[in-house]
């Protein structure tokens, strides 16, 4: 029983009829919704359940995705089974765009009516939202990254514009801090895409993917990367080079063609994943990046889809406990798993109606987790 | 093939159990008693009585029968090492896991005394799949029930006064809705 709490601190939790350190395994199993519920039970129970330890071994046991349903205007967080477990209240006439998610908190772009278009934060555990100053770039075009510095426990925003321009402005602003003023940043190396798909946040730094369209002639570039350390708010000045790039041997039989399939980045269980869907081939490949410095990409899953997927787009969320790779599709409106071990696809839930749905990266139980 | 090795397990109450190895050592406080070598006349387990230790041992009986199927079906290299192989159940045969899942499901479904008889048994023997198992179960009771309903379970003495009730209440809010 490997844990965060000493066995001492474990033992002055009220079991009753039971041990303490089996009842502390027993709500290590119940879901986030319930444990705050009975924080009614006994001061034992509620202080087990709102320390930021307890909270990070239950987090794994009970993935829970952030979702932005696109009829009723709000964010969800839903948990495996599609089960909204709570909505996280928004201001009147509130639309959110895309969602950045990072351990404690949740950073939305929202469009309130009559007025421009400007980031927020959201606390998953607290239901706390925030708005962020304006910057100096006209919001309409530009994107919100949320990052968390694990060296230092800051959050920062990164916010990239200029989808369609030649240049890409940058700004970041770092929370809590004093002054609450973006800096100007310098433009990313390469041309990058800045939907939720393609770009991830790990360890600090958050990864985009470069822009394929824009790339289109040039091959060594459509599965490059531009990396922006948050720490030193610096783009790295050489793009860090995808799988196919670096594995030639081993994806040429694959050929990943940029006509019938498509690369994205997502963070999976904590590591940055290149995912290529391939209509042709009906495939999809994570690549996980397990050495930065050196670019060693590893071929982590090779999943046959079924061909009626065809063009529809899909997002690899996670790798549950039991090793199955969960992933959203879109465009069917569900939720599936595939078991590596049986090499099937399952159906988890059905989600009509969301526009985005990410992990979530905190906990329901309490904030503080990363400290 | 030779006959298993076996070894005796004397319950709390006296009672013996004849049982094999395999099945014996997915207890690792068993496994551990093995390794030091004090196996003569028996294993003594004073904390087991033989009613709770007999539903035990056909969870792994069970279990340990489902791991050599599965070590032989994947071409017997591991046969020999006897004592290597306990807690890799879960990666069982596509068949076998089917069945164990159902065994264990309905192995579960019994009254609370004998569930929380088992958990402390599991929890002693150190079986670490039984007390998952176990864990679940009683997670999975837990969460529909009111506060009240859980102190009255598990004889937990209430030690919030009203006004703290309320407040807890009013934080958590979303949850009682």
């Amino acid at each position: 029983m490997a844990s965060d709490l000493s066995r001492d601190e474990r033992a002055t939790l009220e079991g009753g009829v039971l041990p303490a350190d089996v009842m502390h395994e027993i709500l290590l199993r119940v879901p986030a919704k319930a444990l705050c519920r009975l924080r009614l039970v006994c001061r034992s129970w509620r202080s087990l359940t709102s320390d930021p330890r307890f909270a990070r071994e239950h987090l794994p046991r009970h993935p829970l995705f952030a979702a932005r349903h696109a009829l009723w205007v709000q964010t969800h967080v839903v948990n495996m089974s599609g089960d909204i477990v709570k909505q996280i209240r928004s201001f009147e006439d509130l639309i959110f765009f895309d969602l950045s998610m990072q351990p404690d908190l949740i950073c939305a772009a929202e469009t309130a009516s009559g007025r421009n278009k400007r980031a927020c934060l959201l606390n998953p555990a607290t239901g706390e939202i925030n708005a962020l100053p304006d910057g100096s770039m006209g919001a309409a075009q530009s994107t919100c990254i949320l990052g968390h510095i694990p060296s230092t426990g800051e959050y920062k925003v990164l916010r990239i514009g200029g989808v369609i321009d030649p240049v890409q402005p940058c700004e970041v602003i770092t929370l809590g801090g004093g002054d609450r003023k973006w800096r100007e940043r310098s433009d990313p190396p390469i041309h990058v895409l800045t939907g939720f798909t393609f770009v991830a946040v790990v360890g600090g730094v958050a990864y985009f993917l470069a822009d394929y369209y824009y790339y289109a002639a040039d091959d060594t570039k459509q599965d490059s990367i531009a990396s922006f350390d948050l720490v030193t708010e610096e783009w790295r000045p050489t793009a860090l080079q995808g799988p196919v790039s670096t594995n030639p041997v081993e994806t040429k039989k694959v050929v990943y063609d940029p006509h019938t399939s498509y690369p994205q980045l997502a963070k999976l269980n904590g590591c940055l994943v290149m995912a290529f869907h391939s209509y042709q081939h009906c495939s999809l490949d994570l690549w996980f990046l397990i050495d930065v410095d050196r670019c060693i990409w590893n071929r982590g899953h090779s999943i046959r889809c079924p061909p009626s997927w065809g063009l529809r787009a899909q997002y690899p969320l996670v790798v549950s406990d039991d090793g199955k790779v969960v992933v959203w599709l879109k465009c069917s409106q569900v939720l599936k798993a595939y078991d590596p071990r049986i090499g099937t696809w399952a159906d988890l839930a059905a989600l009509e109606n969301y526009s985005f749905f990410g992990m979530l990266e905190g906990s329901l139980l309490c904030s503080g987790l990363q400290n | 093939m030779a006959s298993p090795a076996m070894v005796t397990l004397i319950s709390s109450d006296d009672a013996r159990f004849e049982v094999t190895e395999a099945a014996a050592t997915m207890s690792q406080t068993i496994r551990h008693m093995i390794e030091d070598g004090c196996t003569d006349g028996g294993i003594p387990l004073p904390n087991v009585p033989a009613r709770t230790l007999a539903k035990v041992l056909e969870y792994c009986n069970k279990h340990a029968a489902a791991t050599a199927a599965e070590s032989s079906a994947a071409g017997g290299a591991a046969a020999g090492s006897d004592s290597g192989s306990s807690s890799s159940a879960d990666s069982a045969g596509k068949d076998d896991g089917v069945d164990l899942a159902s065994f264990d499901k309905a192995f579960v479904e019994v009254d609370t005394d004998t569930l929380y008889d088992l958990l402390l048994a599991a929890n002693y023997l150190d079986v670490k799949t039984l007390l998952d198992l176990c864990c679940q179960k009683v997670a999975d009771m837990i969460r529909g029930k009111t506060p009240e309903q859980i102190r009255q379970t598990f004889g937990i003495k209430n030690d919030f006064s009203p006004e703290e009730e309320e407040k807890i209440r009013k934080e958590n809010q979303w949850a009682f809705e």
